[in-house]
C-alpha cells in the first residue's frame, strides 16, 4: 500500500519533469552531442567536419598562448566581479526591502541598468565615462585624485569592465528581494524580543534563511561570469593587449570570426570542464551551509 | 541502461517535433514564402523559352519569364541611407517586373558575416548576397557556392577592368561576384584643425614629416592630435601602407606562401611604429582604441582636435556626419622619402548570386541592372562608394552625384594603385596574429627585433597550417 | 517592519540620501540617453554635457519611421509576439518542472538534476550552428518558434534551478497539509505553491522578458525578413560601422525600447517584494 503510493508519486515526478526531459531530447541533446563531436574535428562551418582526433585539445593546451591568457583574465574577472556584485546586490536588496517612502521608484531606478543589457548606448556612454578625459576622471580631478586610464591601460581595463558588470546587479538584487520576503516575519520578531542586534539578526536569521537563493546567485553569477563577454565585446574588444580578452570572447572569435568551429567546440568543452569542477567544489562546500526549509535534498 | 525508456522517449520526441513543424507549415506565411521560389523554379525550367519582353523601362536584355512569379531574397549590410536607396532600387526593378518579388534582408555589418556563414552551413542563404571579398577564402572551402558570372548571358562585363575582376571578385579563376563600388584610400582630414595649425591639407606627409608635424601640433596645443589610429586598424592603416611605400610590395609573398619581408625590414618597420606611437601628437593607442571602427565617434574628432585618420572612401559619410561636409578634406596616405607611392584600393563590397537560387536568370538580370542601368545607378548613388563599373561611374559624375572628396580619394587610388594584397593577408587568423603583434609593438611590450622574429615565425607557421 | 520611527528619523534621512545618490548613478545612463536623443551627431560625440545646444526635435518621430519599409510599430509588435509567449511558457514550464524536481523522489533524480545544471555550463557560441541546423530542419527559421517552443519545454535551466531553490524555501508541511485536505499533486502545485511562489514567478517573468527582449544574436540568426525583426535587430539595423547613422533616432528608439521592461518591473515589483505576506507560509 505505502510502497505503491510512493511508486505512484515517483511516476508523478516523472510526469512533472517530462516537458524538460522532452526539451532536452529535442532541442538540447543534439546541439550538445554535435558540439562534442565537432571538438574532434576540423570544422570550418562551410565545408564538412574532418576528424582530427584530439589535436584541437592538444593545440589549445600546448600551443595557444591566448587560451592561457584569456583563462587568466577570466579567472581574475570572475574573482572580482562575482563577490562585488553579490555583496552589492544583497546590500541594496536589504535596503530596498524596507518600507521607505517612494521605495517603488528606488527599486525601479536600481533595476534600470539591468534592463539596458548590451544596449547600443552602453558602449558610447561607457567610453564617455571612463576615457582619459571622461566624466569619472573629471570628478576625480575635483577631489584631487589623479586621473586613471580606466579603459586604455592594460592594468585597469578589466577592473572597469568589472564595474560594468556590477552596475548590472539587478537580477541578483531581485532574487534577493524575493528571498528576503520569504523570511517569516515572526523569526525577526522573536529575535528582537530576545534583544538580538541587527548584525546578529543578519548573520543568524537573514543569511541562513536566504541561503538557497544566495547560493543560487553566487553559482549563477559564477557560471555567467565565465561565459560573459558583453563588456569586452562591446567596449574594449578584448584589449588593450588582451587584458580584457575573456575566454568566452576568444571562444566567440574562434567560432564566429575565424569560423574554426571544431576548435571552438574543443575550447568550450574545456571551459565546460573548468566550470563543472568549480561548480562541483562549490556544491561540496556549500551543501552543508545552505539551509533548506524542505529538509534538504534527501538524495 | 534503460534502453527501452530512452527509445520511447526518442520516439515521442520525434512525434512532438513532427506535430510542431506541421502546425508551423500550415500556420505561418513566412514558410509559404520561402517555398514559393522553389515552386516557381519548377515551372520556370520549362517555360523560360517563352519569354515575352513586355517591359520597356529596363533596357537590359530580358531573358527571364515575365509571367511566372519569382521571389528572390537579397541580403545586404549597410546603414539607413544605403537601406533606403537599395529598397528604392528594388521597388523600381519590381515595378518593371511585376512577376518578381525581391525580399530585402538588410542589417548593419555587425553579425552579418556570422549570419551568412551560419545560413550557408544550413543551405539557407539568400539568392543575392552582398559580400566582402576578404571572406572569399572562407567561402571557397565550401565548393561552388555562387554562380559563375562569366557564364551568365545576362551579365554585361564591359564596364569592369579585367584585372580588378580577377584580383578581387574571383575564387580560383571563377568570377563569382561583381564589384558594387570601388574604395579609395587615404587621409580623412579635419579642415578646421589644419587651418588652426596653419597646415596645408593638400600636402602629402612622409612618414618622417608625420612625426615632426605631430610634435609641432601637440606643442601648439596639448589637447590636439594630428592623427588617431586604433589598434585593430594598425595593419591596414599603418603597417601595410608603410611597407608598400618603402618596399613596393606586401609583407606576404604574392602566392601567400611565406612572409616576404626580411627580419631587418620588419625590425625597421616596427622601430618606426614604436617611434610613431610614442610621439606626443599621435593619440595614445589605448585611448584611440576605444573607437575601434568608430573613429568618427572620437570626441577629439567632433571637437576639431584631431587632424586626420586613415580610412577607406566608403566611410566618408560617417566622418562628415560628425564634423560637417564642408569641414572634411581628403588626401594621400603618407609616403616614404623617395619611395614609390602605391595607394591601396579594393571593392567596397561585391555582389554574388547563390548557386542554390531558383531563378538564376532573374537574379543575374537584377544585379546587372543594379550595377549598369542609369536609373539604378542614380538611385544607388555612392552608397557603396563610387561604382566600379566605368559606365555607371561616368554617368554619376556627369550628373554631379559624386562628392568631391570621394571622387578625389578614389582617383588617387586608381592613379597609383597598389597591387592586390595576397589572398591570405586578409585571412582572419593570419590578420589576428599580425594585429596582435603590431599592438604589442605599438605598446612597446616587445622589442622591434623580437617582434620581427616572432612575426616571421608565427605567420609562416599559421600559413603552413592553413595551406595544408 | 515596525520600527519606532522617532529613533530612526536621522537614519532614514541618511538612507534616502544614500539611495538618491546611488540612484542617480544608476539612472545616469538613462538620463543621458534621453537628452542625447535630442542631439545632432556632432554634439552627441563631442561632449558628455546633457543639454543639447541645437536640439533635434524630430528624432522620436523620424526614428519611429525607420528606413521607411517598416516602422517601429511593426518592430514593437514583433517583439511582443516573440517575447510574450516565450515569457509565458518559460514561467509555466519551468515552475512545473521545478515542482517535479523539488517535491518528488524518483529514480535518476540526482543525475537528472545534475543535467539541469550541466546544460548551463556549456558556453552558447558552439551550440549556435547545431541549433541553427536543427531549427532549419524543423522548418522554423524566420519564425519565432525557435524561441517559443523551447520555452514550452523549459529549455532554459536557469529558471528551473531558480524555481527549485525557491520551492526548497517552502516547508513541505504545507504540501502535506493540502494533500490531507484532499488536494491532488497538481492542485498542490497550482493552489498552494504557486501563490506562495509569486515572488519567484514574477522574477522569472521579468528576467525572461528582459533577456528575450534584448537578445540580439538569436533573432539575428533565426529571423531573415525585416518585417519580422524584433526591436533588438531593428535598433542595430542602421548602426553600420562604415556608414553614418542618425544616432539621435537610434537613441530615441533605444529609450522607447527600455520602456516596456521598466513598466513591467515597476508594476510587478509589488508581487515579488510585497507578494504574499510571509505569515501565509506558516499556514
Amino acid at each position: 500500500m505505502r510502497l505503491s503510493a510512493a511508486k505512484k508519486r515517483s511516476r508523478m515526478g516523472y510526469i512533472y519533469i517530462l516537458p524538460w526531459l522532452l526539451g532536452l531530447l529535442i532541442f538540447q541533446l543534439y546541439p550538445l552531442i554535435a558540439s562534442f563531436a565537432y571538438s574532434f574535428t576540423e570544422y570550418r562551418v562551410t565545408g564538412s567536419p574532418k576528424f582530427i582526433g584530439l589535436s584541437n585539445y592538444l593545440t589549445i593546451l600546448k600551443n595557444d598562448d591566448l587560451f592561457w591568457q584569456s583563462l587568466a583574465v577570466t579567472f581574475k574577472y570572475v574573482l572580482m566581479a562575482v563577490p562585488l556584485k553579490i555583496i552589492f546586490a544583497l546590500f541594496v536588496a536589504i535596503i530596498l526591502s524596507q518600507k521607505l517612502r517612494g521605495i517603488n521608484w528606488y527599486r525601479t531606478a536600481y533595476y534600470i541598468p539591468s534592463i539596458f543589457g548590451g544596449s547600443v548606448a552602453v558602449s558610447i556612454l561607457w567610453r564617455f565615462l571612463f576615457m582619459e578625459d571622461g566624466l569619472v576622471n573629471r570628478i576625480l580631478a575635483q577631489l584631487n585624485i589623479p586621473s586613471v586610464p580606466w579603459l586604455s591601460s592594460p592594468h585597469v581595463a578589466l577592473l572597469t569592465l568589472v564595474f560594468l558588470s556590477v552596475w548590472q546587479f539587478g537580477s541578483s538584487m531581485v532574487l534577493f528581494l524575493a528571498a528576503l520576503k520569504q523570511v517569516p516575519e515572526d523569526l525577526y520578531e522573536a529575535a528582537r524580543i530576545d534583544g538580538a542586534s541587527r548584525r546578529h539578526i543578519f548573520w543568524h536569521i537573514t543569511l541562513p534563511m536566504i541561503s538557497p537563493i544566495l547560493s543560487f546567485n553566487v553559482l549563477m553569477q559564477m557560471i555567467n561570469g565565465f561565459q560573459d563577454f558583453t563588456g569586452s565585446f562591446v567596449i574594449t574588444g578584448g584589449g588593450p593587449l588582451h587584458s580584457t580578452y575573456m575566454i568566452a570572447l576568444k571562444l566567440y572569435n574562434d567560432a564566429f570570426a575565424h569560423f574554426k568551429m571544431g576548435y571552438a567546440s574543443a575550447l568550450s568543452w574545456i571551459l565546460f570542464l573548468i566550470i563543472f569542477l568549480i561548480t562541483a567544489v562549490f556544491f561540496k562546500f556549500t551543501s552543508a551551509a545552505v539551509y533548506y526549509e524542505d529538509g534538504g535534498n534527501r538524495k | 541502461m534503460n534502453k527501452r525508456n530512452r527509445i520511447s522517449m526518442a520516439v515521442s520526441a520525434l512525434l512532438i517535433t513532427g506535430l510542431l513543424s506541421a502546425c508551423n507549415a500550415g500556420g505561418s506565411n513566412t514558410t509559404a514564402q520561402t517555398i514559393a521560389p522553389a515552386q516557381s523554379s519548377a515551372t520556370e525550367g520549362g517555360s523560360s523559352e517563352a519569354a515575352t519582353s513586355l517591359d520597356t523601362q529596363v533596357s537590359m536584355a530580358e531573358t527571364a519569364d515575365n509571367s511566372t512569379p519569382v521571389t528572390l531574397r537579397f541580403m545586404w549590410w549597410g546603414g539607413d541611407s544605403r537601406h533606403e536607396a537599395t529598397l528604392s532600387a528594388i521597388d523600381t526593378y519590381t515595378a518593371a517586373h511585376p512577376n518578381v518579388t525581391i525580399e530585402a534582408e538588410y542589417q548593419a555589418m555587425d553579425g552579418y558575416q556570422q549570419k551568412l556563414m551560419t545560413q550557408i552551413s544550413g543551405g539557407n542563404q539568400a539568392d543575392i548576397i552582398q559580400l566582402d571579398y576578404v571572406w572569399f577564402p572562407d567561402l571557397a572551402r565550401q565548393g561552388d557556392l555562387f554562380l559563375d558570372l562569366k557564364a551568365q548571358s545576362n551579365i554585361d562585363l564591359s564596364g569592369y577592368s579585367e584585372s580588378f575582376l580577377a584580383d578581387y571578385c574571383s575564387i580560383n579563376g571563377t568570377l563569382i561576384s561583381l564589384p558594387m563600388g570601388t574604395n579609395g584610400f587615404g587621409l580623412i582630414m579635419n579642415k578646421a584643425f589644419f587651418e588652426k595649425h596653419s597646415l596645408d591639407p593638400s600636402q602629402t606627409f612622409t612618414w618622417d614629416s608625420l612625426i615632426e608635424t605631430a610634435e609641432k601640433v601637440n606643442a601648439e596645443d596639448s589637447g590636439d592630435y594630428l592623427m588617431s589610429i586604433e589598434s585593430s586598424s594598425l595593419t591596414g592603416m599603418i603597417f601595410e601602407p608603410y611597407i608598400l611605400s618603402n618596399y613596393g610590395y606586401y609583407w606576404l609573398t604574392d602566392d601567400s606562401s611565406a612572409v616576404r619581408l626580411t627580419e631587418e625590414q620588419l625590425t625597421e618597420t616596427f622601430t618606426y611604429m614604436q617611434k610613431l606611437f610614442s610621439t606626443p601628437g599621435i593619440q595614445p593607442l589605448g585611448e584611440a582604441s576605444l573607437f575601434a571602427s568608430q573613429m568618427e565617434q572620437n570626441p577629439i574628432w567632433a571637437n576639431n582636435q584631431l587632424g586626420f585618420t586613415i580610412d577607406w572612401s566608403g566611410t566618408l559619410g560617417k566622418y562628415s556626419s560628425v564634423i560637417g561636409e564642408d569641414n572634411l578634406v581628403v588626401g594621400k596616405p603618407p609616403v616614404s622619402e623617395g619611395g614609390q607611392e602605391l595607394i591601396p584600393t579594393k571593392p567596397s563590397m561585391v555582389i554574388s548570386v547563390s548557386q542554390l537560387t531558383s531563378a538564376p536568370e532573374v537574379a543575374t538580370d537584377f544585379i546587372n541592372w543594379m550595377l549598369t542601368d542609369n536609373q539604378a545607378v542614380e538611385i544607388l548613388g555612392t552608397q557603396r562608394s563610387v561604382p566600379t563599373n566605368t559606365n555607371a561611374l561616368a554617368h554619376l559624375q556627369e550628373i554631379g552625384a559624386v562628392s568631391e572628396p570621394m571622387s578625389q580619394m578614389v582617383q588617387q587610388s586608381m592613379d597609383q594603385p597598389a597591387p592586390a594584397p595576397p589572398a591570405l593577408a586578409a585571412n582572419s587568423e593570419v590578420s589576428e596574429i599580425v594585429s596582435n603583434l603590431l599592438e604589442e609593438v605599438a605598446y612597446k611590450s616587445v622589442t622591434p627585433s623580437d617582434a620581427a622574429q616572432q612575426f616571421i615565425e608565427s605567420v609562416n607557421s599559421k600559413i603552413q597550417e592553413l595551406q595544408s | 517592519m515596525t520600527k519606532p520611527h522617532t529613533r530612526h528619523t536621522g537614519r532614514m534621512l541618511l538612507t534616502h540620501l544614500f539611495m538618491i545618490t546611488f540612484g542617480l548613478i544608476m539612472l545616469y545612463p538613462l538620463i543621458w540617453m534621453v537628452f542625447s536623443a535630442f542631439k545632432p551627431n556632432d554634439e552627441l560625440f563631442s561632449s558628455i554635457a546633457l543639454l543639447p545646444k541645437r536640439p533635434v526635435w524630430d528624432s522620436f518621430k523620424a526614428g519611429w519611421r525607420g528606413t521607411g519599409q517598416f516602422t517601429y510599430t511593426t518592430f514593437f509588435k514583433n517583439t511582443f509576439l516573440l517575447v510574450l509567449p516565450t515569457v509565458f511558457f518559460t514561467v509555466c514550464s519551468s515552475s512545473i518542472v521545478a515542482y517535479g524536481f523539488s517535491r518528488f523522489d524518483f529514480r535518476f533524480k540526482r543525475p537528472l538534476l545534475m543535467l539541469v545544471i550541466g546544460t548551463l555550463l556549456l558556453p552558447g557560441s558552439v551550440l549556435v550552428i547545431p541549433r541553427y541546423l536543427l531549427f532549419n530542419r524543423l522548418g522554423w527559421l524566420n519564425t519565432y518558434l525557435p524561441f517559443i517552443v523551447p520555452a514550452m519545454f523549459a529549455c532554459n535551466s536557469f529558471f528551473i534551478y531558480m524555481m527549485i531553490q525557491f520551492f526548497r524555501g517552502i516547508p513541505k508541511a504545507l504540501d502535506e497539509a493540502a494533500t490531507l485536505d484532499g488536494c491532488n499533486t497538481f492542485q498542490v502545485y497550482l493552489l498552494v505553491l504557486m501563490p506562495i511562489c509569486k515572488p519567484a514567478l514574477f522574477s522569472a517573468m521579468i528576467f525572461q522578458f528582459i533577456w528575450t527582449w534584448n537578445d540580439f544574436f538569436g533573432p539575428l540568426l533565426y529571423i531573415n525578413s525585416v518585417k519580422l525583426y524584433p526591436i533588438s535587430l531593428a535598433l542595430r539595423m542602421s548602426l553600420d560601422s562604415t556608414m553614418a547613422a542618425n544616432w539621435n533616432q537610434v537613441l530615441a528608439m533605444s529609450v522607447l525600447s527600455l520602456l516596456p521592461g521598466t513598466i513591467l518591473f515597476f508594476t510587478s515589483q509589488r508581487y515579488f517584494v510585497d507578494g504574499v505576506s510571509a505569515g501565509a507560509i506558516k499556514g
